[in-house]
This record gives structure tokens, C-alpha cells and sequence, in this order.
């Protein structure tokens, strides 16, 4: 069972997602995080566990090279898309209860900007954490939000923004946000931004890099 | 005049400065893009070009920066990107006084190549292509590729000029410090950088954007350090934005930016000028600051 789960976890760590896949080089060939997921099952090890110790792992050990500077966008969303394999085989254990995501988590670029490559990414390595994540898209309105969250009332916000002219609206819609939901955390990320910007808005936390961010949920959690 | 004519004369080349500010100053929209305002603002546009050259720009940019197809698809406008784009080229142009220069912006596409995205490397090239083609056909003296990260994104861009057009082309990419040195996002160091960009023929390589004055310089001596004969592109933000009673201000001021112009000026680079909160301000410090340099009387 170690075994296989080791193998699961490298497979993660270095973005193997099926054997179909060309990436990376040196693994050509060998069985990806979607076989040797189902494999796993196959071997009745549990959801929970395969998620714990094996795409956990994987997922935590990129993110430290990504922090080290060791690993860059690139590794990081392969290995987000190989959890992303894995996770679609694991999908059924959480909807019928027998495996739970950390939380939920809402995401979206704000109203008026189409950027959505950071929001991606940070979708990606939350999935990665074990985070059930609902994705509004971009030019998400207040409104999106507070709906998401009317159906999701333990979820966080993720709110994104690239623009100067986008993100100076996020004041008002993190304000409209908490007059409805004044307990909801919602944290904020996009170039421009910042953590001074992050507390003058009234935001809960600015996170310059996706693993920062989801090692500090695992702290508060 | 062309671009080798003025370097002739071994001066740094002084670009222009930031747009979007000075754009949401006049009233640009959230969620609207600026390229639009080459159809429907053309005599702003046409402003913006003249105050940077009489605040003494050499060369300024088209305001095409989101001019390729994925990014004008993005706003429903993917059918007008000969128009907005040829638009924005006859716009500087037409404001362009003798012996200066226009050099038209294309920035990212937004998108992701494959395996990270899922855009294939012709697909991505095609985005490039009709923009580029009305900015040569409007008239601009050189394409400058601004704020790229991925090294095969720039290099679709590229090709997508070189099909059909023998002008010069200058690349200028955003880096990042982080604990392994200044990369990019996508994990590409300067060297790397560097060296394929200068395989591929770029007239000049360099970096805008991300940054302050302070880490740029340290970034144009990075590049500086590869070469002593290649010729170098900067162009800092000021700072970062920093949001003040509902307002976003930069926190380098012109002034800072002078403070600074000696070691720029250190590096030799050719081309130098600001990015995202800079001003004509800045640009007119920039000015006198290579003017006194040369020992050119005001």
C-alpha cells in the first residue's frame, strides 16, 4: 500500500497526469496519477487516505519547491492537473460522504476584468489541497458572490483582480460582501495587489503565491 | 530615420511612460478595454501620443497592447482587430514629429500554451498575426513585445511578425525576484531569456513592468552582465499602486525616479522609459536627466 502510494504522490510532485501524457520526459511510458489512483481503489485503500498521504503530499512537495524558488507556474500546474486526474476518479467517495474536502471555497475575477489565469492557478492548487472549490469565472458581480455564498455559508472567498481599475472596486464589493455575510473570510490576489491594499479594503489576507496561501488555511483551519 | 540612424549617435532612446492611468484619468471605464478608445476616443489617444513626445519621448508606444485576437475575442470585439489595431498605428503615427519614432505594442495573449494551457502554438501565433499585420500596415517603425512571460508565447508572437515583415522587433519581459533570482513567472531567468530572444534576431531585449526603478536596475544589470554589446530595454513601474482614500497612487514620484538615473544610465542601456504610474512627469525627468548626461543644453 506504501508503495503505491509513494509512486502517487512522485507522480504529483512531478506532474505525470496518464500514461498518454509527454510530460515529464523521464517517465514516458510509466502509469500517471489517473492509473495509479484507480489502482489504489482497486486495492481498497480509502479515498481519504489516497487524498492524505499520497496527492496531498505530491501537491505539498511542489509547493515547496515552488516557495523555494526551486519550481515555477509551469511544474506547479502540472502537478495541479495531475491531482486534477486523480481527484476525478476520487469525486464519487466525496459525494456519497465517504471522503471530505477541507472546506469550500469560492472563487472569481472581480466585475470588469477577464483575467483568469491567477484564478486558475490558485483554483488548481486549492483543488490540490483538498478544497472543494466553486468557480464564478470572471467579471463575477457582488451579487455572484453573495448568491455562492447564500448556498455555501461555511464557504471563503478567493477574489481576484489584475486591473487598477478593477481592483479599486473591490473596497465596495467586499463591503456589500460582509454587510451580508459578516462572518465570511475573504482574501484577495492579483499582481497589483498587496497586503497594505489587502487590510485598507478590509479584506482578510493577500497571499503573493498560491502556497503561501493554502499553508496559511491549513493554519487558521 | 530609421532605428540603426539614430543610434549613430550612441544616445539612450527615450520611451514613453504609462497609458492606463492617464486614460482612467480621462474616463476609462472598469471592464472597458483601451484599445476601443482608438475607435471611439481617437483625439485622447492621438493626446496621450503628443504629450509624451513634447515631454520628450523619442519613441512612443500604440495603444495596442490588448490588441490580439484572444484578448479582443475576450470583449466580443474579435472581429475588429484590423481596425483597432490599424487604428491605433495611424493614431501615434500621425501625432510623430521628425526623427522620432512609433513602435507598436503587443502584449499577451492571456491564454496559456499547452501542456500548462490549452492553446496549441499555431492557434497562439494566428492570435498575433492580423494584429501585427495592421500595426506594420499603419506604419510603425518596430513592434516591441512587452510583458511576456513564457519564452514560447513571445517566441508565437515572433514568428507571427516574421512571416511576413523583415522589421525589427524589440522583446521586453516581466520578471519577478524571487529565492532563485529574477525570473518570470513561468520560470524563465534573464540568460534564458537572453539567449533565445537574441537567436531569434531581437533588435533589443530588456524588461518592463513588475517592478520599481530600483529592482529594474538590478535587472538591466543582470542583462548588462550577459554582454556588453546587446542592446537593453527598461522600463520600471512606479512602485507598486498603493490604494489611498478610494484612489490608487504609485509611490515612485518623478523625482525618485531621478534619484535613480545615474546607476540606470550605468548599465548603457539603449532604450529606457516607464511603465504602469508613470507619468510625462517622469519622462520629462528622464529627459534632462539624458540630456545632462550627453551634456546636451536644454
Amino acid at each position: 500500500m506504501n508503495e503505491i502510494l509513494e509512486k502517487l504522490a512522485y507522480c504529483i510532485e512531478r506532474g505525470k497526469i496518464d500514461k498518454n501524457s509527454n510530460y515529464p520526459k523521464d517517465l514516458a511510458g510509466h502509469d500517471g496519477a489517473s492509473e495509479l489512483t484507480r489502482t489504489a481503489l482497486e486495492l481498497s485503500i480509502p479515498a481519504n487516505d489516497i487524498l492524505k498521504n499520497a496527492l496531498m503530499i505530491g501537491m505539498n512537495r511542489i509547493g515547496e519547491k515552488f516557495g523555494q524558488g526551486r519550481a515555477f507556474i509551469p511544474e506547479l500546474l502540472l502537478s495541479a492537473k495531475a491531482m486534477n486526474a486523480a481527484m476525478s476518479h476520487l469525486k464519487i467517495y466525496f459525494d456519497n460522504g465517504e471522503a471530505t474536502y477541507r472546506g469550500t471555497f469560492i472563487v472569481g475575477t472581480v466585475a470588469g476584468d477577464l483575467h483568469d489565469i491567477g484564478k486558475n492557478i490558485v483554483k488548481m492548487v486549492l483543488e490540490g489541497d483538498g478544497w472543494k472549490v466553486i468557480d464564478l469565472g470572471v467579471d463575477v458581480k457582488t451579487e455572484q458572490f453573495i448568491n455562492a455564498l447564500n448556498q455555501n455559508p461555511d464557504g471563503f472567498i478567493g477574489m481576484s483582480a489584475l486591473l487598477t481599475t478593477t481592483m479599486i472596486n473591490m473596497e465596495k464589493i467586499v463591503t456589500d460582501i460582509k454587510i451580508i455575510h459578516p462572518k465570511v473570510k475573504i482574501f484577495v490576489g492579483g499582481a497589483p495587489l498587496s497586503t497594505d491594499f489587502s487590510r485598507r479594503i478590509g479584506a482578510d489576507g493577500y497571499f503573493p503565491d498560491p502556497h503561501e496561501f493554502t499553508k496559511y488555511l491549513q493554519g487558521i483551519l | 530615420m530609421k532605428l540603426d540612424d539614430f543610434f549613430k549617435l550612441n544616445r539612450i532612446m527615450l520611451l514613453d511612460g504609462g497609458t492606463g492611468s492617464l486614460l482612467i484619468e480621462k474616463g476609462l471605464k472598469t471592464g472597458e478595454p483601451p484599445e476601443l478608445w482608438n475607435i471611439n476616443q481617437a483625439d485622447e489617444i492621438a493626446n496621450l501620443a503628443k504629450i509624451y513626445f513634447y515631454a520628450g519621448s523619442d519613441a512612443v508606444y500604440t495603444n495596442s497592447f490588448g490588441g490580439s485576437k484572444f484578448k479582443l475575442s475576450s470583449y466580443g470585439m474579435g472581429n475588429r482587430i484590423t481596425e483597432i489595431n490599424y487604428s491605433a498605428a495611424k493614431i501615434a503615427v500621425g501625432q510623430k514629429p521628425e526623427a522620432k519614432f512609433v513602435f507598436g505594442s503587443v502584449g499577451p495573449s492571456g491564454k496559456m500554451l499547452e501542456p500548462f494551457g490549452d492553446v496549441s502554438e499555431p492557434e497562439m501565433i494566428l492570435s498575433f498575426t492580423d494584429q501585427i499585420k495592421a500595426l506594420v500596415n499603419g506604419g510603425v517603425d518596430a513592434i516591441v513585445f512587452e510583458t511576456f512571460t513564457d519564452l514560447n508565447e513571445i517566441k508565437c508572437a515572433i514568428l507571427a511578425l516574421k512571416e511576413f515583415s523583415t522589421l525589427p522587433f524589440i522583446t521586453s519581459m516581466t520578471f519577478d525576484k524571487n529565492p532563485a533570482g529574477y525570473r518570470t513567472m513561468m520560470g524563465v531567468s534573464i540568460p534564458e531569456a537572453a539567449d533565445e530572444l537574441l537567436n531569434l534576431g531581437a533588435y533589443a531585449i530588456g524588461s518592463n513592468c513588475g517592478n520599481g526603478i530600483e529592482n529594474m536596475i538590478e535587472i538591466g544589470n543582470e542583462f548588462r552582465n550577459i554582454s556588453t554589446e546587446i542592446k537593453i530595454i527598461l522600463k520600471a513601474n512606479a512602485g507598486m499602486p498603493k490604494y489611498t482614500n478610494g484612489k490608487i497612487e504609485y509611490s515612485e514620484s518623478p523625482e525618485y525616479f531621478a534619484r535613480h538615473t545615474k546607476a540606470l544610465f550605468k548599465i548603457n542601456p539603449s532604450f529606457v522609459g516607464g511603465c504602469c504610474g508613470t507619468t510625462p512627469e517622469h519622462i520629462k525627468v528622464l529627459r534632462n536627466a539624458i540630456n545632462n548626461h550627453y551634456g546636451i543644453k536644454q
